[in-house]
């Protein structure tokens, strides 16, 4: 088995990473003296501890029998993939619009996607979310962002 | 105040028409996702914490302490029926609780259980009630010190206390830590980790970060996933759910050994909640039973014990939440974190400032509990047709209560895509052996523990043994270390077990 698909060492290495990250950073701001601690000083404990919890996992996992890692590629894309498409339209074209997108895109979590239940959550549950959140909350966005040129909102 | 004027504010403050309605709704909504497996109350809560910053500050934390405890009384429904836990609490539900729905004993479970939960959770009400005003008025003389040792016992607790490596699980309280800091530095204005973006200013927002490791996470590992072998057990009539006398007297004992290992695993920093509670109970009753060996085919014991036990740790875990400021599990660092977002210190000040929240939500445990007791026995039918909704509808759902939560939470976008990113990210580090409950702790606790570390050291002039020359301090410290020794030694025996 490859040695960097093992989980503990995986994991391990994943968190000396962001340790050596957060340390590397903290160095750019000032660290202080103890009595009038600068805002370095908490991060850059933080960023070297656990540099050593990663090189401590990474060990261990090198050490014994580890098992590898089975990530659910399509799900995560599909649903991170679902949200991003959300934020990056909802401004442009509505609530509504951006909520169906958002469900279709999250129903290709599935093989074969549910194409029938997407549908039927689209035309109730969608509506529902714009009543609860932008009707009775009062969250500022529009139900539906027409184009220009169809005489909408621009 | 005099204690029965304490009582009066919180039966004055429960009950006025705003918090029953949220109560009512909070324990509505605990029950269905305590009930739906593949929803768990950390993703739900997290789900619907946006919400609550619409309302005020007590109706907010009355309705979100409803759907925790109204979760713990679900979850046993579908360990009894479907032989799958709701809720990972009642995962040993299932041991006994399966067994009884299949010798046809399924609605005698069910009520037994339902009757546990109120009889754990109104002895751990009596304690929030009797402990937290002491306990509050000994923390009124905690120092800086004092503070920063006890969140680190906390973090320390939490980081190692958990299912898997404790080295795991203090990477990833470090990770909260750090995540808790981006934003602007509060004493010293310097921007930190905020790559040039205006929106991270602030610092990344609770409801992003438990959407980003509760909700999508939990999405992304559950969504199509199979559920066949999930067979409904037995039927459940009104008159099948009379519990025999037999079965009564045989729980009375372990309800109350129950409640009491609950409530004493709720009140400690860390211990992961109502899971711990309920094993820690089950275990206890299987040791001092005449016959362990029947554990496991159904004995009554076996499922009122755990079950009062977890409701106990729901109720209990308030105690240090709400006078030390110190949550000691993921749900508890939710709540403190909506506190937080309202406005409100948790803290020794809670009491004495605002009376009305602690004492009115002490009344509204009591006030959900009964409601959840009528309302589950002529519901139950109800509440069994719902394990029967074909988890198709529930993931897209889910998914789309995230993105418009996230976005409600800040009104910006930025936070949508920011929960995109983290969570993609958050699914990727939880499925190679990051811990997401130690995480949410320390990304609330970050903040406080730098600032409280910050002031001990301008008090004492920069000298460190501050932490070790206050004996409240000291004795936290103390209490960590061995904590880390124990789990350290409890390592190596298992790997020379493993040799």
């Amino acid at each position: 088995m490859n040695i960097i698909a093992r989980k503990s060492v995986l994991a391990g290495f994943a968190a000396l990473v962001i340790g050596a990250f957060i340390v590397w950073h903290s160095l750019g701001y000032r660290i202080g003296t103890p009595t009038r601690m600068g805002p370095g000083l908490f991060p850059l404990t933080l960023g070297a501890l656990m540099v050593l919890a990663g090189a401590a996992a990474a060990i261990q996992g090198l050490r014994e029998v580890d098992e590898g890692v089975a990530l659910r590629i399509r799900p995560m894309l599909a649903v991170c993939g679902a949200l991003a498409l959300f934020g990056l339209t909802v401004d442009r074209i509505g609530f509504i619009p951006a909520a169906v997108l958002l469900l279709f895109v999250s129903g290709l979590a599935e093989s074969p996607p549910k194409w029938r239940a997407l549908a039927i959550l689209s035309l109730t549950l969608a509506p529902a979310a714009w009543f609860l959140f932008v009707e009775l909350l009062g969250i500022p966005v529009p139900a539906f962002i027409l184009p220009a040129g169809f005489g909408g909102a621009s | 105040m005099s204690f029965a004027d304490s009582i009066l504010l919180g039966f004055e403050t429960a009950m006025s028409f705003q918090n029953l309605l949220y109560c009512l709704l909070g324990v509505t909504i605990g029950m269905v996702v305590g009930v739906l497996p593949g929803i768990g109350h950390l993703t739900a809560i997290s789900l619907l914490l946006p919400l609550t910053f619409y309302a005020p500050v007590t109706a907010g934390i009355v309705m979100l302490a409803g759907i925790y405890y109204g979760a713990q009384y679900g979850g046993s429904i579908a360990s009894i029926m479907i032989n799958l836990p709701g809720t990972a609490s009642s995962a040993v539900i299932c041991l006994d609780g399966h067994p009884m729905a299949k010798q046809g004993r399924a609605g005698a479970a069910l009520i037994i259980t339902t009757i546990a939960s109120f009889f754990g959770s109104v002895v751990a009400i009596v304690l929030l009630v009797a402990l937290s005003p002491p306990l509050a008025q000994a923390a009124l003389t905690f120092h800086s010190a004092d503070y920063f040792s006890m969140m680190v016992l906390g973090l320390v607790a939490a980081g190692t206390l958990t299912q898997g490596k404790p080295v795991m699980g203090a990477a990833s309280v470090l990770l909260g830590l750090w995540l808790g800091i981006v934003g602007t530095d509060v004493s010293s204005g310097a921007l930190r980790f905020t790559f040039g973006q205006p929106q991270l200013f602030d610092g990344i927002g609770i409801v992003v970060i438990a959407m980003a490791f509760f909700g999508v996470s939990e999405v992304v590992s559950s969504i199509g996933r199979d559920r066949t072998g999930a067979q409904m057990t037995g039927r459940v009539t009104l008159r099948s759910m009379m519990p025999t006398r037999g079965d009564l007297k045989k729980s009375l004992w372990p309800m109350a050994r129950g409640s009491m290992v609950g409530s004493g695993v709720g009140i400690l920093p860390g211990a992961g909640g109502g899971s711990m509670a309920s094993f820690m109970a089950y275990a206890v009753e299987k040791r001092i039973s005449k016959s362990p060996e029947k554990f496991g085919t159904g004995m009554v014991e076996g499922i009122s014990a755990p079950e009062s036990a977890n409701n106990a740790s729901a109720q209990s875990a308030f105690i240090p939440t709400l006078t030390l400021g110190i949550p000691g599990d993921p749900m508890m660092a939710l709540i403190l974190g909506a506190l937080l977002v309202h406005g409100v210190t948790p803290g020794p000040t809670v009491l004495s400032e605002t009376p009305e929240l602690f004492w009115g939500l002490a009344v509204s445990f009591l006030i959900g509990n009964l409601m959840l007791l009528i309302l589950n026995i002529p519901m139950m039918g109800l509440w069994i047709r719902l394990l029967q909704i074909p988890p198709r509808y529930l993931f897209p759902a889910i998914t789309l209560f995230i993105a418009i939560g996230c976005y409600s939470a800040s009104n910006v976008s930025f936070d949508v895509l920011l929960v995109a990113g983290l969570g993609l990210t958050a699914y990727l580090l939880v499925s190679i052996g990051f811990e997401p409950a130690p995480l949410l702790l320390g990304f609330v606790l970050g903040p406080l523990l730098e600032e409280n570390f910050r002031r001990a050291m301008l008090i004492s002039r920069g000298d460190a043994t501050v932490f070790i020359e206050r004996p409240i301090s000291a004795t936290f410290l103390v209490a960590s270390l061995a904590l880390v020794a124990w789990v350290a030694a409890g390592t190596r025996k298992r790997k020379k077990k493993l040799a």
